[in-house]
């Protein structure tokens, strides 16, 4: 019997790349490394408020509706007379209707004003 | 604003702060007291007081309203150096102005006559017991200063804010309608229809004497109101128009009278005394001066 020296049978190269992989290997990882630096070192946005800048006041807190049934809502002047609510109006304001078969609306007491005039001359001769 | 006549002109009455119902009460006020001074004051109605002074051969019992007048009048004659007197009544009728003027009404075809010498402080005032005593000579014009008073009087009566005119005679009470003072035009003598100057004013009283208007025909010459008491006769003077702006319209009415009749040489020095009195004067080539403190509108 022959002896022989079994050798293992050689293996290819562990990474068995073509040309074509290696080309997309390189170009994702120039990629990656430029957004990886690009995250690390650009500047801030220009839109990001300086940090002397005052903060804007906190919107004040939404009230929220309680929960349960909506009450009807109703115009003043629709309600019976008895039942309607008082209000304090405006100093100068007075409950008026808008034209004939209105309800009443809210509107400036009306005060009695003369049109501006043109610049008073006084004229100043012998008489 | 609300026109009405009163002592022979157009009185103008302008309350801006208030209604037109409040400025037209406002305006019969102020012709209520026009009315009652010219039936006391007025030398051409037979039954005013200054008529009857006139008259008067003794000793004239005077109402307190005379009275002041009359002392006040004595006072002016003083400021004026003589230049206003109320003595020139008589100067007047003898120049042919013996009635109410209206355009026309006092022409003459002869010359005016020449008056008899007359001088206020020959009237002897008792302002203990109120009484007068006037020479027979004397007759007493107070025209030259009643308008004027009767403006102060009235302006008392009507807003902080508000214009009295009478006939170029006015009160200026505030600092106008727009809070930038009253604006004065102050005409031109020679055309009407043209302004000189316009005045800013605020809080004070107007008054502008000239002899365009109230003038009439004597013979071949022109007589006007505007009498000398140096001369008894109307005054030959280089102005042709003054202007005055003083603090009382009693006091402008008076003072523009006495420099116009003074000149305006003369003028000036009378002015000179009266650093709170601003003047405008235009002689006869048109030329015109402004004299002490005055505000010119930036208008103008």
């Amino acid at each position: 019997m022959t002896t022989t020296d079994e050798r293992p049978a050689r293996r290819g190269p562990r990474w068995n790349v073509d040309g074509r992989a290696l080309r997309l290997w390189t170009i994702s990882g120039l990629a990656t490394t430029y957004l990886v630096a690009w995250w690390c070192f650009a500047p801030a946005p220009t839109t990001a408020p300086a940090a002397d800048e005052p903060l804007p006041a906190a919107a004040p807190t939404a009230q929220v509706a309680p929960s349960g049934p909506i009450p009807p809502a109703v115009w003043w002047h629709d309600l019976p007379p008895s039942e309607r609510p008082a209000i304090a109006l405006p100093s100068g304001w007075v409950v008026t209707a808008t034209k004939p078969g209105d309800g009443p609306t809210l509107a400036p007491a009306p005060i009695a004003r003369r049109p501006p005039a043109r610049r008073v001359r006084v004229r100043t001769r012998s008489s | 604003m609300v026109e009405l006549r009163a002592m022979g002109t157009t009185v103008t009455v302008h309350a801006p702060t208030l209604s037109v119902e409040g400025e037209a009460a406002a305006a019969a006020e102020v012709g209520a007291l026009f009315a009652t001074a010219e039936a006391r004051f007025s030398r051409f109605r037979p039954d005013s007081e200054l008529a009857q002074l006139n008259c008067a051969t003794g000793p004239f019992a005077a109402s307190p309203a005379m009275m002041a007048a009359l002392a006040r009048a004595r006072a002016y004659v003083e400021l004026t150096g003589g230049r206003f007197d109320p003595a020139v009544g008589g100067a007047m009728i003898a120049a042919g102005y013996d009635r109410g003027f209206a355009p026309g009404a006092l022409d003459r075809a002869t010359a005016a006559a020449a008056a008899p010498p007359a001088r206020f402080a020959d009237v002897t005032l008792d302002l203990e017991r109120g009484l007068v005593v006037r020479p027979p000579h004397v007759q007493l014009d107070l025209g030259g200063m009643i308008k004027g008073a009767t403006v102060d009087l009235a302006a008392r009566h009507l807003p902080e804010i508000a214009a009295l005119d009478a006939g170029g005679d006015a009160a200026l009470r505030g600092a106008g309608p727009e809070g930038d003072g009253w604006y004065v035009d102050v005409e031109d003598p020679a055309d009407p229809s043209r302004v000189v100057v316009t005045l800013v004013v605020r809080d004070r009283a107007v008054a502008t004497s000239a002899a365009n208007r109230r003038r009439w025909r004597r013979g071949d010459a022109w007589a006007h109101h505007l009498i000398d008491p140096a001369t008894g006769a109307p005054a030959a003077t280089d102005l042709a128009q003054v202007t005055i702006v003083a603090h009382r319209a009693e006091r402008a009415e008076i003072l523009a009278k006495a420099v116009f009749i003074a000149g305006a040489r003369a003028g000036r020095a009378l002015l000179a005394n009266l650093p709170t009195i601003g003047a405008v004067l235009v002689d006869h080539r048109g030329d015109v001066e402004l004299i002490g403190p005055l505000e010119v509108a930036p208008d103008a």
